[in-house]
């Protein structure tokens, strides 16, 4: 009887002993590599497949360096370096005026259109550029207006922490109704994600969203296609002959300049490196060098 | 040391030993009265600021929600107050039947096996992780919905369908529980005067177990009103009012978690705030349930 007095208390204690000799040894150094220890990196879904394949090849060269990457959407990243949460952010949109006066520095990492996606169902192959920001503004709210069949539009979107919206929104809504007039319908399906949305789009009829290059083979595998914007077919050579009007770059991003020396310099470099490029190519993206 | 001495010694080291278990046990229970303590504190510390820019009235009846306006921002969230109690009412006309049918099926009909092998299904569809449940939303239910009853599939009746099977385990169990509850006599009365047995069930049972049966329902209330992942994958998450049962539709929680991310400023305040109209919500659901059981209390003395 007296026995179990001591139990809980003793249990108790070695708990919270254990506890913390766990917590304590997590930040303790592992091995004696370069840039041993763990990274935090994150944000944009469309920049994720090159920066998670990075990290894969990264960590052959320097095998300490845990590097992690949390995909959700370009402003998670950005606010996550300005807080401190990531050391580098993955951006698919320029920054705003207030991100770069909190000290976030870019850096140009790929090329990227933003193809245009719509459902298997949709019998059309082809709309203007105006077409298309007049569908997502909600001005066109039926495909026979677009010399489609009869059937209402179902506009997919994406959340507003996506650097894709943003990126689209700039280079379609307000190329087409002027800077600050460009307002997305609301009566939309909002996607978390690049995979979310083409999964959406691939499976609900009559929709039409836009994802990075990176998307389309898995928006092609699931019931979506791609369509001609202006009679241009979004690939990389029409991106790089400016043929394809929706493109811009993709950025990893850091709170100040790289510091020499740091796991982000070397991260950074060698994204810019041949095979570093190379994944980009890869990927499904454009090499800026 | 005499043998009086030794049994007195005993005495009081058995009884520091007994008060310092209290002890423990006592500071255990002051951890999660803390823990509640705390969230209401902090959540409503962050949340209430943002009624200096934003008055009660647009943030409660307003529709206008465009945080990230620079010009003119919009705080309202009258859509997603509606959107979450729609969704949930329709989750409830779908799943309280359902769900009270089972019950009484548990309760009253079936007894040895089967009623074991039921129960561990409906213990295990507690079990199921929500964003299962969103991922069975997206495959079957939304394409169900919008072969059956056209639209998108992202929308309310998508959304109420899934929340309907989410509450079964919640209405079935504590129902149950209500109905064995009743007393036998009122059983055998009813029997003994010529009554059915569905005759005695709908009429005399499930009359005296109403109490315990609502308690179940505002239960099931407070857990569809705080679904969020669930939701979120089949609704659509449009930020508009919803119009109609194939119309989409945005919750309170859905509001919440697809902002958290990345807002900053006014807009993270004023995620904060909806979390504080949501935790009003189900603090007022919660006295209910604890008023509608006292009453019950009273009432069987």
């Amino acid at each position: 009887m007296k026995k179990s007095f001591y139990v809980l208390p003793i249990a108790l204690l070695s708990l919270l002993v254990a506890a913390g000799a766990v917590f304590a040894g997590s930040k303790e150094v592992e091995g004696d590599g370069k840039f041993a220890g763990d990274y935090a990196m994150g944000g944009s879904t469309t920049v994720e497949p090159i920066v998670v394949s990075a990290i894969e090849a990264f960590a052959k060269k320097y095998p300490a360096a845990k590097i992690s990457y949390d995909a959700q959407g370009s402003s998670v990243g950005v606010t996550g370096v300005v807080d401190g949460v990531y050391v580098l952010g993955g951006s698919s949109r320029e920054l705003k005026d207030k991100e770069i006066d909190a000290g976030v520095v870019p850096t140009a990492i790929a090329l990227d259109g933003i193809a245009v996606v719509v459902n298997d169902n949709v019998p059309i192959d082809n709309l203007s550029l105006e077409q298309v920001a007049r569908i997502f503004a909600g001005e066109i709210r039926n495909w026979k207006e677009v010399s489609g069949p009869d059937r209402e539009i179902v506009v997919v979107n994406r959340d507003e922490a996506s650097g894709t919206r943003a990126a689209f929104s700039e280079l379609v809504l307000e190329k087409n109704f002027g800077k600050g007039k460009a307002k997305f319908i609301a009566d939309a399906i909002t996607t978390e994600s690049n995979g979310d949305m083409v999964t959406k789009v691939g499976q609900t009829p009559d929709t039409i969203g836009y994802c990075g290059f990176g998307y389309i083979d898995k928006a092609k595998n699931i019931g979506g296609k791609t369509i001609s914007v202006d009679g241009s077919d979004p690939t990389v050579a029409n991106v790089l002959t400016k043929e394809y009007p929706v493109s811009r770059y993709l950025y990893v991003v850091s709170k100040g300049q790289i510091e020499p020396g740091s796991l982000n310099e070397a991260f950074v470099s060698f994204l810019l490196s041949d095979e570093g490029q190379q994944i980009v190519e890869e990927t499904g993206y454009i090499a800026i060098k | 040391m005499s043998n009086r001495e030794g049994c007195l010694l005993r005495i009081k080291a058995r009884r520091f030993y007994e008060s310092a278990v209290h002890k423990v046990l006592f500071l255990c229970a002051v951890i999660s009265i803390l823990a509640v303590v705390f969230i209401t504190f902090f959540i409503f510390q962050r949340g209430l600021p943002l009624f200096q820019k934003v008055s009660l009235w647009e943030f409660l009846f307003s529709t206008y929600w465009l945080p990230t306006d620079e010009a003119n921002p919009g705080f309202g969230i009258l859509s997603f107050i509606v959107g979450s109690f729609y969704v949930t009412f329709v989750a409830l006309g779908i799943g309280v039947p359902i769900g009270l049918a089972c019950a009484i099926f548990l309760a009253e009909i079936t007894e040895g096996r089967m009623a074991k092998v039921l129960r561990s299904v409906v213990e295990l569809l507690a079990g199921i992780p929500s964003v299962i449940y969103g991922f069975f939303g997206i495959v079957v239910i939304s394409k169900g919905v919008r072969v059956f009853f056209g639209g998108t599939g992202y929308c309310v009746l998508s959304a109420s369908i899934i929340l309907a099977i989410m509450i079964l385990p919640t209405i079935i169990n504590l129902s149950e529980v209500a109905i064995r509850a009743v007393p036998k006599d009122y059983k055998a009365g009813s029997l003994a005067l010529g009554a059915t047995h569905w005759q005695s069930i709908s009429k005399v049972i499930l009359p005296a177990a109403k109490s315990g049966i609502i308690a179940s329902i505002v239960l099931g209330i407070g857990r569809a009103v705080g679904e969020t992942m669930a939701v979120l994958m089949v609704a659509g998450n449009a930020p508009i009012m919803p119009t109609g049962l194939l119309s989409k539709v945005r919750t309170l929680t859905m509001n919440i978690i697809t902002d958290m991310g990345y807002a900053s400023g006014d807009h993270m305040t004023s995620l904060f705030t909806t979390g504080v109209v949501l935790f009003v919500f189900i603090m007022l659901l919660n006295f209910l349930v604890n008023a509608i059981t006292k009453k019950q209390i009273k009432s069987e003395r």
